[in-house]
């Protein structure tokens, strides 16, 4: 019997090593974000670079160019990559200077609500009892609460513009986070380094900062680069809704949005502001995913 | 029993042990209560216990888990995990009734003037922060204790010198992953030690080290006594450990102390019948039993207690009395005994110095 189990160990394992050796480049785009960080990093680029990269003024209306299709496209040209729009502008200019816009709300929007729903949610976690009650309610308030129905009524009693949908969209996911911090802290404020610290004379401040903060930091970067992906569909929400950015300044959920009126002829208007989109989002989530991976060690060992 | 003169004797040694430490108490504890407020109504973890230090005296608290040892520190520190809360009673430390203080005037006692250590090094440091990090933090909150004209680095450097630490100046900059369980339990000593404070309470600080490890522990908790005076309450549930190096003894069962008393008569002449059964489940060298005698039953629900006596169920001499009224502690001299039966027996000797129920010894 142990012959046999060892053959047909030792069979396994070739054919396993044969397998490893033809996934080895599906591994390899498994273990490094290579998709989320040339994605980011042209989005990034674009949003740095923009006058530089954009071939053409995204504001400039050629009204005898209108409605060029992509280059690749019948009756497209390389002087329009991806088209012009119903005015006549290039296309693939608005998606650069659009990316500002992206880049801009995703940077303020996740940074704000990481900070005060991390601070709510260590707050509530450490010192429990009615603060805590109090908190969470709010937190469950927020999250029972139809995020786009909300917000659309919010940005139209405010007026639109880019202080108002990162006000927004803050407002809809700190909650997130506070909760997710709470549950880490409750498990962390029992550890033994913090009762001792406490003996030691801590105060609270001090305590969050130096034996909490530390330990809830991965959960909240992991959080933070899924919640790239919802901050930018919710911006592209509100700016097609017409309650974000509104023009003249560029913005992909504008973008769609004054296409819709040209779809039927013109689909690239649609198609490709909404591939940017589905792009960066995607590419947030596996960066997340990633990340979740790379910093938790159950995981790893088995990646 | 016993004959009546021969307890005499003894009697007044032990009365002579509270008296000969009473000018000088550092911590007094009279009737602390302290319980846990639950969905299911209050568990009463630490109920009426009155006990207290002389400086540099170590008073071991025994019993076993769930008798309310470690919350009878968590409350001196006032640090009692939520859904719990102080009650009723005194924790007089050096003039001041700590229950009365606010917050932030315990952070100023907590570390500087009370230093605390636990069971598990494994778990007590953080781990990512430098040994010297959290060494200094102590220096940090405290800076009136740091050691004058040193900078903070060098008193850290002292004090892992004196808990002996080798190669301290190295070390400091190492993280806790780097320390065996050993050396990290002398780290915390160091971190409850650094500000010299009066009281150092260890919670089981030995149970967790192998035997070796513990002995070099004690004697270096025995000998930071020695060097500044610090009092020690000391909790543990190794009885050994006790006769080792405690002055004076606090047995605890079901959040009560049953007992208390100086080490002596805890070991020659325990009173209570639940310190007995302890020292009889203790194994003994050149001593064979088929079968190390244990105690019966299981430890009580404290959320249930039973009427009179917690131990009654249990207990091999309990009477009816004990099953419907709770004995009130028993004075002789400043220990003490919760026990009808042991009551009994100490009137019958002629040494009940104060009629049953008249509260405590103090």
């Amino acid at each position: 019997m142990s012959t046999e189990t060892l053959n047909l160990g030792r069979r396994r394992a070739a054919r396993s090593a044969g397998l490893r050796g033809a996934l080895a480049p599906y591994r390899f785009v498994r273990r490094y974000p290579i998709f989320p960080v040339v994605i980011w990093g042209a989005v990034v680029l674009f949003a740095l670079a923009a006058p530089l990269i954009a071939p053409a003024d995204p504001f400039r209306q050629v009204l005898t160019d209108r409605l060029l299709p992509p280059a690749w496209a019948g009756g497209g040209s390389l002087d329009h990559l991806l088209g012009t729009d119903h005015l006549g502008r290039d296309v693939f200019s608005r998606i650069v200077y659009g990316s500002r816009v992206t880049v801009t709300v995703v940077l303020l929007t996740v940074t704000a609500s990481a900070v005060t729903g991390t601070f709510i949610g260590m707050l509530a976690g450490y010192f429990g009892g009615p603060l805590d009650a109090l908190l969470m309610r709010a937190v469950d308030f927020q999250i029972a609460l139809p995020a786009l129905l909300f917000g659309v009524m919010l940005a139209s009693v405010l007026e639109p513009g880019l202080n108002n949908v990162v006000i927004v969209i803050v407002l809809f996911t700190w909650a997130s986070f506070a909760r997710l911090v709470r549950a880490e802290v409750l498990s962390l404020r029992e550890r033994d380094y913090v009762l001792l610290a406490r003996a030691a004379g801590a105060g609270w401040q001090r305590i969050f900062a130096r034996h909490l903060l530390p330990g809830v930091m991965n959960t909240v970067m992991v959080l933070g680069s899924l919640e790239v992906s919802a901050v930018i569909i919710f911006e592209s929400s509100l700016s097609f809704l017409g309650l974000g950015i509104v023009p003249p300044t560029v913005s992909w959920g504008a973008m769609l949005s004054e296409g819709r009126e040209s779809m039927s002829v013109a689909w690239w208007l649609v198609a490709i502001p909404g591939i940017a989109i589905f792009l960066v989002a995607l590419a947030g989530n596996l960066f997340g995913d990633w990340l979740r991976d790379t910093l938790d060690p159950h995981l790893r060992r088995s990646a | 029993m016993t004959d009546g003169v021969a307890m005499a004797e003894r009697s007044e040694q032990s009365a002579a042990w509270r008296s000969g430490a009473g000018g000088d108490e550092l911590l007094i504890v009279r009737n602390l209560r302290t319980h846990f407020f639950t969905r299911d109504g209050a568990v009463p973890a630490v109920d009426d216990i009155s006990f207290s230090i002389a400086r540099g005296e170590v008073l071991g608290i025994v019993g076993e888990s769930g008798s309310g040892k470690s919350v009878t520190a968590r409350s001196i520190m006032r640090l009692v995990p939520l859904p719990g809360r102080i009650v009723s009673g005194e924790v007089w430390f050096k003039g001041q009734n700590l229950v009365d203080l606010t917050e932030s005037e315990m952070q100023h006692i907590r570390g500087a003037q009370i230093g605390m250590v636990l069971q598990e090094p494994m778990t007590s440091l953080n781990p990512v922060l430098t040994i010297g990090d959290q060494v200094g933090e102590l220096y940090r909150h405290h800076p009136d204790r740091a050691p004058r004209g040193r900078s903070i680095r060098q008193a850290v450097l002292d004090i892992l010198a004196r808990v002996r630490i080798p190669d301290a100046a190295r070390r400091v900059a190492e993280y806790p992953l780097h320390f065996s369980g050993g050396m990290r339990q002398r780290v915390s000593i160091a971190m409850a030690t650094a500000c010299r404070p009066d009281l150092v309470i260890a919670d089981e600080p030995t149970t967790a080290l192998d035997v070796t490890i513990q002995a070099q522990v004690l004697e270096l908790l025995l000998e930071l006594r020695d060097e500044f005076g610090v009092s020690v309450l000391f909790i543990t549930h190794d009885l050994g450990v006790v006769a080792k190096i405690c002055d004076s003894v606090a047995v605890m069962y079901a959040g009560r102390i049953v007992e208390y008393a100086d080490v002596e008569s805890i070991f020659e002449r325990p009173r209570h019948p639940y310190t007995r059964a302890l020292l009889r489940s203790l194994p003994q060298l050149g001593k064979r039993l088929p079968r190390l005698p244990s105690i019966e039953g299981q430890p009580p629900d404290l959320g249930a207690l039973p009427r009179g006596c917690a131990f009654a169920p249990r207990c091999p001499s309990a009477i009816d009395r004990c099953r419907e009224a709770e004995p009130e502690p028993t004075a002789i001299g400043a220990a003490y005994v919760r026990c009808f039966v042991a009551a009994d027996e100490l009137l019958q000797a002629g040494l009940r110095t104060t009629p049953r129920g008249d509260g405590h010894a103090s």
